[in-house]
């Protein structure tokens, strides 16, 4: 269960810890002024109308994908199934290879991110470009993204300069407004020219086989709108059963995401475009991409991680996140949701300390607009944990270590005798912490533990002993 | 590959989900709410709202008014006004051109003009947004590619929500590939939650709401 070594770094950068506690310290109050009870009286009921509308569907989710894939097909739309990232992968290169693009624009997409699509498909002859400026920032910097919405959360425009300057080779520019000019300028000729353009899709509304954008910026807009071909990749769960659903779910992402009502823009794309319209895409695919989720939908308990609609406030919110950061979890995804989904995508025993980085707050599932009940889900996966290690039998020394407990625990005396011999070692007065016992307390295997933890001394007379003197007739004082 | 996956990826969600259920399964009806709002609270709230994203607005009172309204936003600004017949009193307009039909001349317009001008099929009161529905005469770039859009939307067509919008005309994306809801200006807060406008869509929405249209609509 030992942590990588980066978590030490992390925490030991007070601009960082700054920066992150900042960001999503104001992402949650934002969040928090959009759903007063004034603004938006039945908010509560439409987390709830959210949750079963995603459990419905999720238990009919072969209906659904049948449902959708015939209403895109009626729109002149092709749905491409794909069971995980190289079907994904060996799609596009055929479409590249077909269509003879040159250059690929992507709005941001984390099912994308989750299958390292941009790795595969970029060589010396294609090239990928992301749109969203946060996704831009970081695909300059070759890092992934920090925070499910705002994915360059962690850098500051200081960074943002030395990475413009470095890597479009201009002259050097520390004000937002003109950076964001800078991107602008460099991707809207990206987009005038590209030959496909990538999306993800937040929903896809199976009745009317039409795939939804939300976001802020207009890269997705254009991503979709500009190139002769768009390929919406949509992991399995983002279907919603109708169209008429979507308000439920619109209402509560963006106010959950960054506090607003509605973000700038809501794509509702079914298809190419039609016959006598002057833009839009000629070709028109949406992938279902599976990459681990049917495995996940078999089990009923954790089959809601699948209900995730991707807003980011549980990061916001999760204080284990707010110390250690986006980086330090192992996947795409970051904070609790990244806790439930990484290890069931990517199997358990792949990072087993995950499920374990949370204090159990219960903070995530307060703030979780489709009320997935993320701590019970992690307790499971914890237990699952546990069930495989012992399977394998690589937490043979741990279960040593419990056994030994229980049989101390179950033997009075020599528990009372270890207790006396453990405050034994430890200094007397305000100095009577573990940290400051013996050195080679923290060479045992003792030590670990301690590095980030510590004990009081134990009162001077145990509790046994003040109950033996009260028997006894003594002060009968027991505190 | 894709049919193979098809028949994989079915057939492991109908494992997973082991369906007892009928089909199709039975759902509730939509939760769609339609509120009665009078129409001038209408306008206040969508005028409101709007303002509160960034953007602006300005009323018309005839029709007539829309050309004199149009002509003083613009300010002598080069424009591009959507090929439509909604549109038609805005021909004329000193530096606004017509959006041509024919598409790589529609996308050189786009992109050398300060504003360009669309119809705004509907509009949502209760988040101040308009909603773009792509039609010939009506292309997706004009309210994308110039840096400011100004769009014009006649009252009868200002819903209180989406919702009421839904429950009003239910199959309003039969007839278009692309259907946008378009809420205040292009925005990011990408760099250090600094509030920047005009990313990659227009800095500046303008919405000239006319009331009682001539245009059958």
């Amino acid at each position: 269960m030992k942590a990588p070594s980066t978590f030490d770094q992390t925490l030991a950068d007070a601009r960082l810890q700054q920066a992150v506690y900042a960001a999503t310290g104001r992402l949650g109050e934002k969040r928090r002024n959009s759903i007063s009870p004034e603004t938006i009286p039945d908010f509560q009921d439409l987390r709830q109308a959210a949750h079963e509308l995603k459990k419905h569907t999720l238990e009919n989710l072969d209906y659904y994908l049948e449902l959708a894939e015939s209403r895109i097909t009626e729109h002149g739309g092709k749905v491409i199934w794909a069971r995980d990232g190289n079907d994904v992968i060996g799609f596009l290169k055929g479409l590249i290879q077909r269509s003879g693009a040159r250059l690929l624009v992507k709005s941001k997409s984390m099912t994308t991110e989750e299958i390292h699509l941009n790795d595969h498909i970029e060589s010396g002859a294609v090239e990928v470009v992301e749109t969203d400026l946060g996704e831009y920032i970081i695909q300059l910097a070759r890092q992934r993204p920090y925070h499910i919405v705002a994915p360059a959360l962690h850098m500051t425009r200081y960074e943002v300069a030395d990475l413009f300057t470095e890597k479009l080779h201009i002259e050097r520019q520390e004000v937002p407004e003109q950076q964001t000019m800078i991107a602008r300028a460099v991707l809207r000729e990206k987009f005038l020219s590209a030959g496909i353009g990538i999306t993800g899709a937040n929903f896809v509304a199976a009745d009317a086989g039409a795939v939804v954008l939300v976001e802020n910026e207009g890269n997705a807009r254009l991503t979709s709108s500009a190139p002769k071909v768009h390929v919406a990749i949509a992991g399995i769960e983002k279907l919603i059963p109708r169209l008429a659903d979507l308000g439920v779910f619109l209402k509560l992402l963006g106010r959950s995401a960054t506090g607003q009502p509605l973000t700038v823009y809501t794509s509702i794309l079914s298809g190419p475009r039609r016959s006598a319209e002057l833009d839009g895409p000629e070709e028109f695919y949406v992938v279902f991409l599976d990459n681990g989720r049917s495995r996940l939908l078999a089990d009923v308990e954790k089959r809601q991680s699948l209900y995730c609609i991707r807003c980011g406030a549980c990061l916001n919110h999760c204080p284990v996140y707010r110390k250690i950061g986006g980086h330090n979890y192992p996947g795409a995804y970051s904070g609790p949701i990244g806790a439930i989904l990484q290890p069931q995508y990517a199997g358990i025993l792949h990072d087993p300390w995950l499920p374990s980085a949370s204090s159990l707050c219960g903070a995530c599932a307060e703030v979780c607009p489709v009320k997935i009940d993320i701590p019970k889900v992690l307790l499971s996966l914890r237990a699952e944990v546990v069930e495989q290690e012992t399977q394998k039998g690589s937490n043979r020394l741990e279960k040593l270590g419990f056994q030994l407990w229980a049989w101390l625990m179950r033997h009075p005396k020599l528990f009372e005798m270890a207790g006396a011999a453990g405050s034994g070692i430890l200094p007397e007065g305000n100095e009577g912490f573990l940290q400051n016992g013996p050195f080679w307390l923290k060479q045992s295997p003792a030590g670990a533990w301690l590095r980030d933890r510590d004990l009081p001394r134990p009162a001077a007379e145990s509790f046994r002993q003040l109950w033996r003197k009260r028997e006894s007739g003594g002060t009968g004082n027991v505190e | 590959m894709s049919n193979e996956s098809r028949a994989a990826i079915l057939e492991n969600v109908r494992r997973a989900i082991a369906r007892t259920g009928p089909l199709p399964p039975d759902l509730a009806p939509p939760r769609l709410f339609a509120r009665e709002m009078p129409a001038h609270e209408r306008v206040a709230l969508f005028v409101s709202r709007l303002e509160a994203t960034g953007g602006t607005a300005a009323i018309a009172k005839h029709p007539a008014a829309v050309r004199e309204s149009v002509t003083q936003f613009l300010a002598g600004r080069a424009a591009v006004c959507a090929h439509d017949t909604r549109l038609r009193d805005l021909t004329g307009i000193p530096n606004t051109v017509t959006a041509e039909l024919e598409p790589d001349r529609l996308r050189a317009q786009c992109t050398s003009v300060e504003v360009g001008i669309t119809a705004a099929d509907y509009g949502l009161a209760d988040t101040g947004s308009i909603v773009v529905i792509a039609a010939p005469e009506q292309p997706r770039l004009l309210s994308l590619l110039p840096p400011v859009h100004l769009a014009i939307l006649a009252m009868p067509r200002l819903f209180v929500g989406l919702d009421d919008l839904l429950l009003a005309e239910p199959s309003v994306l039969d007839r278009s590939s692309s259907m946008v809801l378009i809420t205040g200006s292009s925005r990011t807060a990408d760099i250090e939650q600094i509030l920047v406008r005009g990313v990659h869509g227009p800095g500046h929405l303008h919405v000239l709401l006319v009331d009682d249209s001539h245009v059958t609509l």
